[in-house]
């Protein structure tokens, strides 16, 4: 599921933007700290980072936010309990949050 | 950033977060210890702490929707691409727009898609791109839709295509099904369609209702390859017209297994496609519905749709939808003659060819389809085996079905007998998941239904009338009603020992099997079903020995069991007689390590297992002896020699359901702290347990059918008694263990059992072991009740209370070396925790996850199991200063296979230079459940 929305995210900024550009840019938000939506394609690169150090947070943010499964759903197919994946999906969050802000340029 | 630095961070970050805020600096100050680097690594994820909350609160597919949404379309109208004057849109998505135009050179209206403007990002990429237009505009077909001209201009690329009139099949479909002969005429010109495609090497890659057009001239296929010339390769990037998040689940539902997991595809996925087209035109409904892409995704790999009329065209929609595209029709070519036979209406329609098996075997997949969860599904898949000629008129075919625990639940093993069981009638299969639950699966109406969870259920065994299952538990043996889980205790007595089995007779008598040390020679009891006492059954002629797996014959009246001699190693299959509450004639049949089982089916055969391989033979009950040869039926059937099970059992007519797999069996494995085997201790057995000696010398292996003492370093070993010995005492005189509700003190040799504690048992109430005080004096263990359970400590003195250290369900507790503290794994919370028992300190987390953690002799480190990882823990300090270090890994090693969470695979020598583990070498299959019909007659 993450692979198609990913997939498709990342054609779409093909047809808007054409190659190279990074999808993420000022036009779209310039107080990173007011978005509550994601780049799926940014988050993409950021969640495969995250899998390199953490992969149980890689695969919650994947199940709920792609999946769109439940805390409970998510803990039932991780086999963990849903209170370590409501804890996971906050700290992955926060990282994730940290990490897309990252994207935007200093002089902004 | 290495994975255990992030856990220093982790474990920090929390910390600081249970903090007021105005103390969060001055406490990552201290506890970062001057270490920058990790100090600001904290405060940044903290500053980020609010802003995330509300971040990502909407699900994935809405984000993207909404970007979709505001996506500028349309914007060609009126320009000039070529020769061609776009007039108006027609739709429009992530492939691009798709316009009506002119073609002013030959005056006629074509249909223009403009593609995304990276197709003309590279020479190469646009080498390709013309070279599929050239391909797909070669396809010359009634029934495709012509491509007439690809164009390229101020970097935007475009297809022309053949403009049609009509109304898309998809919204035809919001109507409702097709009467049949419409289907077959749509249906024929798809197949038509493919086969002229495929045959010019030109895979379709999205067939879906919303790209065949009916026209007056009949069916016609749009976008052909479109898919791969449009996107670099990416089939997911075939999404056509994606108006709002739903149009995502439109594509998705008409992918191939092997599309949605990204695999290289070729004309079979198409084949696949164009089932679930067939299927939906038929019932008017999708194959595979969901209320989100990932459930859809599930089906696809995992379901089967409901079966449809009529049969022709069922085994049609079938043989497309095979989830292995060697199952399917190979060819459109195929797919097209099984399409027209089927209208010839005599029902032999041709099948695919090419299946796997040797000898020119056809394949049908026959599947059911069943409500089941998200991720993984419970799928239940027939293979019907047509042999070489065709079937005789009458002949049932015979099916070998396999049935998956839902929702990526495994099979569990109970004291190393098997859990799974047919039904006498055959229809429905009980098993037990890891979700400490029965469930039944019913062959009939292919309903998988959870019964109410029971703590320590195991080993069921069915009712005559298949209404019913009885289990030992923690009360005693407990019957419980199918399907409305109504429980009743049957007898209390099964807890006298450890249970070996039991069987229910047609006349309304149950008898167990169970391993108690005195009397030693009593180790079968009868019971009525309708509960009562519980009476011993001497077997006349029969001496001191161990009974297994009792199991009744049709009439209630002849059963088989399994004994073996206390002064042998030998277990004989015996057939006897129960009467008047008496066993009655035994006869020996013959010598076999496993359990055997009965069926009345092609007159009357029984079972076994030997070398992994199921036999049946015929039997003449009446005469007591076996007729002619036995016949393998089955090769790689899992069973384990010192229970005496064999993971089958057999319906009256003659339905095997089997775990695949060989003889269970586990060894200790030696490592250094870097992970380098130098050696291993003793012989490969059963194993969940194991337990070093003070010596260092002797290793304690165990588990609910067996326990051995090995040399720590040799082939040696010592079977012991019927208690499951846990912990060695200090001294190492002796093993400790638990019997039912009691804690037994063990000799080495296993020749003696003295109750230590406590001074009364409760019924219904079941200890767990899990460590002693390095002066003897004190014991750690659990209590469990019907729900739930308590962790404890106690004072062997006599007349001591014990004193509760917490209400939760707690795995593998250690003791520090002096009594004070505990470190355990708690299931609810997840993680290992350290808890004060003498002390008056904090309880403590020092890891996020794992198991199975050990405190090492000398106090001062404790090991676990994590993520097929050792891992160190150091302590420092005494009493109630104790500190702990971050987790370090130590090596990585594979957990046994099936290792539960009661298992203790771990240990460690006092200077942490040895550490022990338990490796799996053969396991059962815990995945998947066979069912074999029709194996007689």
């Amino acid at each position: 599921m993450r692979r198609i929305l990913v997939d498709f995210a990342r054609s779409r900024n093909y047809l808007k933007r054409g190659v190279g550009v990074r999808p993420l840019s000022l036009e779209k938000s310039p107080d990173i700290f007011q978005r509550t939506d994601p780049d799926l394609v940014a988050l993409d690169d950021a969640l495969n980072a995250l899998a390199a150090i953490d992969p149980r947070k890689s695969q919650v943010i994947e199940l709920r936010f792609f999946g769109g499964l439940t805390a409970e759903e998510t803990a039932e197919v991780l086999k963990v309990s849903p209170d370590t994946v409501l804890r996971d999906w906050k700290l992955a969050k926060v990282w994730l949050h940290r990490e897309l802000s990252r994207e935007v340029p200093h002089d902004a | 950033m290495t994975p255990e630095r992030w856990q220093q961070i982790e474990r920090l970050y929390h910390l600081a977060l249970a903090r007021e805020v105005s103390q969060r600096a001055t406490f990552l100050e201290e506890a970062c210890r001057g270490d920058e680097t990790l100090r600001q690594e904290i405060e940044s994820l903290l500053s980020h702490e609010e802003p995330a909350n509300k971040f990502m609160d909407a699900p994935g597919m809405a984000v993207l929707a909404q970007a979709v949404a505001q996506d500028r379309v349309g914007s060609m109208i009126g320009q000039q691409l070529g020769a061609y004057q776009i007039l108006s849109l027609l739709g429009a998505g992530g492939m691009g727009e798709v316009y009506r135009a002119e073609d002013t050179r030959l005056d006629r209206i074509v249909a223009i898609k403009v593609l995304p403007e990276h197709l003309s990002s590279t020479p190469q990429v646009r080498e390709r791109f013309e070279r599929e237009a050239k391909a797909i505009s070669s396809l010359n077909h009634p029934h495709i839709c012509t491509l007439h001209d690809v164009g390229h201009q101020n970097g935007i690329n475009y297809l022309v295509m053949e403009y049609l009139e009509g109304q898309t099949l998809a919204d035809r479909l919001k109507k409702g099904s097709f009467p049949l002969d419409q289907v077959l005429q749509i249906a024929v010109h798809i197949a038509d369609a493919l086969e002229t495609a495929h045959r010019h090497g030109v895979i379709h890659r999205d067939l879906k209702p919303g790209n065949i057009m009916l026209t007056k001239a009949g069916a016609k296929v749009l976008d052909f390859g479109v898919a791969k010339v449009g996107a670099s390769g990416t089939v997911t990037r075939a999404i056509s017209t994606l108006t709002e998040a739903g149009a995502i689940i439109g594509t998705v539902q008409y992918m191939s297994p092997e599309q949605v997991q990204g695999q290289e595809v070729d004309a079979r996925s198409d084949i696949f496609s164009f089932g679930l087209v067939l299927y939906e035109m038929i019932t008017g409904k999708c194959a595979f519905e969901g209320a989100s892409p990932a459930s859809i995704i599930a089906a696809i790999l995992e379901r089967e749709p409901p079966e449809l009329e009529p049969e022709g065209l069922n085994r049609v929609v079938r043989a497309c939808l095979a989830k292995d595209p060697a199952d399917r029709f190979q060819t459109a070519r195929d797919l097209k003659r099984a399409l027209e036979w089927s209208v010839s209406g005599d029902g032999q329609t041709p099948l695919p060819e090419g299946a796997p098996e040797p000898g020119g075997f056809r394949h049908l997949w026959l599947a059911w389809s069943v409500a089941a969860g998200l991720a993984v599904c419970l799928a239940l898949v027939a293979f019907l085996h047509f042999r070489e000629k065709p079937p005789a008129p009458n002949a049932l075919p015979e099916l070998v079905l396999s049935i998956v625990p839902p929702n990526g639940r495994n099979l569990v093993r109970v004291g190393g007998l098997s859990v799974e069981r047919i039904s006498p009638d055959g229809s429905a299969v009980v098993y037990r998941a890891n979700d400490a639950r029965f469930h039944i699966r019913s062959l009939g109406s292919l309903q998988d239904h959870s019964l109410p969870p029971f703590v320590w259920g195991g080993n069921p065994f069915w009712a005559p009338d298949s209404k019913s299952i009885a289990f030992p538990t923690v009360s005693g043996l407990m019957k419980m009603q199918i399907p409305n889980g109504a429980t009743e205790l049957i007898t209390t007595e099964t807890s006298k020992g450890s249970y070996r089995g039991g069987s229910w007779s047609e006349k309304g008598t149950i008898l167990f099997a169970i391993i108690q040390t005195s009397p030693a020679h009593i180790g079968l009891y009868g019971v009525p079903a309708t509960g009562g006492r519980a009476f011993p059954v001497e077997v006349p002629g029969v001496k001191e020995g161990r009974f297994y797996n009792p199991e009744f014959l049709p009439g209630g009246e002849d059963f088989l069991f399994v004994f073996t001699p206390s002064d042998s190693a030998e277990a004989q299959l015996f057939i006897a007689t129960m009467r008047g509450g008496k066993a009655i004639d035994p006869r020996l049949l013959f010598s076999n390590d496993t359990a055997a089982a009965f069926t009345s089916a092609g007159g009357g055969h029984i079972l076994w297992v030997r070398n992994d391989n199921l036999y049946p033979q015929r039997i003449d009950v009446k005469a007591r002896h076996l007729v002619g040869d036995p016949e393998l039926v089955q090769e790689g059937v899992a069973s384990n020699a010192t229970s005496r099970n064999a993971y089958f059992s057999v319906s009256r007519s003659g339905t095997v359901v089997w775990r695949r797999g060989t003889a269970v069996i586990s060894q200790v494995m030696i490592f250094d702290r870097k992970g380098n085997r130098i050696g291993s201790a003793g012989a490969s057995v059963p194993a969940e347990i194991i337990g070093l000696a003070p010596d260092e010398a002797h290793v304690l292996v165990s588990s609910s059918v067996g326990s051995w003492v090995m040399e720590s370093n040799g082939p040696g070993r010592t079977s012991l008694g019927s208690a499951v010995p846990i912990v060695w005492t200090p001294d190492g005189s002796g093993l400790i263990g638990v019997r039912g509700a009691e804690i037994v003190k063990l000799s080495i040799t296993g020749s003696a059992e003295i109750r230590m504690y406590p001074e009364h048992p409760a019924s219904g109430v079941q200890l767990w072991l899990h460590d002693i005080s390095g002066d003897g004096r004190r014991i750690l263990y659990s209590e469990f009740r019907k729900q739930d359970a308590i962790l404890l400590s106690a004072s062997l003195d006599r007349g001591s209370r014990p004193e509760q250290v917490v209400e939760q369900r707690v795995d593998n507790a250690a003791m520090s070396p002096d009594g004070a503290w505990t470190v355990y794994h708690a299931e609810s919370e997840s993680g290992i925790y350290v808890h004060p028992l003498t002390s008056h300190g904090l309880r403590r987390q020092i890891a996020n996850s794992g198991n199975f953690a050990v405190w090492r002799k000398d106090g001062k480190e404790i090991l676990y199991f994590d993520q097929d990882r050792i891992w160190s823990v150091r302590v420092d300090g005494v009493g109630t200063q104790l500190r702990f270090t971050t987790p370090v890994p130590l090596f990585s090693v594979p957990g046994p296979l099936g290792m539960d969470s009661g298992s203790r695979p771990l240990a460690v020598s006092r200077d942490g230079l040895r550490i022990y583990f338990l490796q799996s070498t053969e396991e059962p299959d815990s995945g998947v459940i066979q069912v074999r019909i029709g194996a007689f007659h």
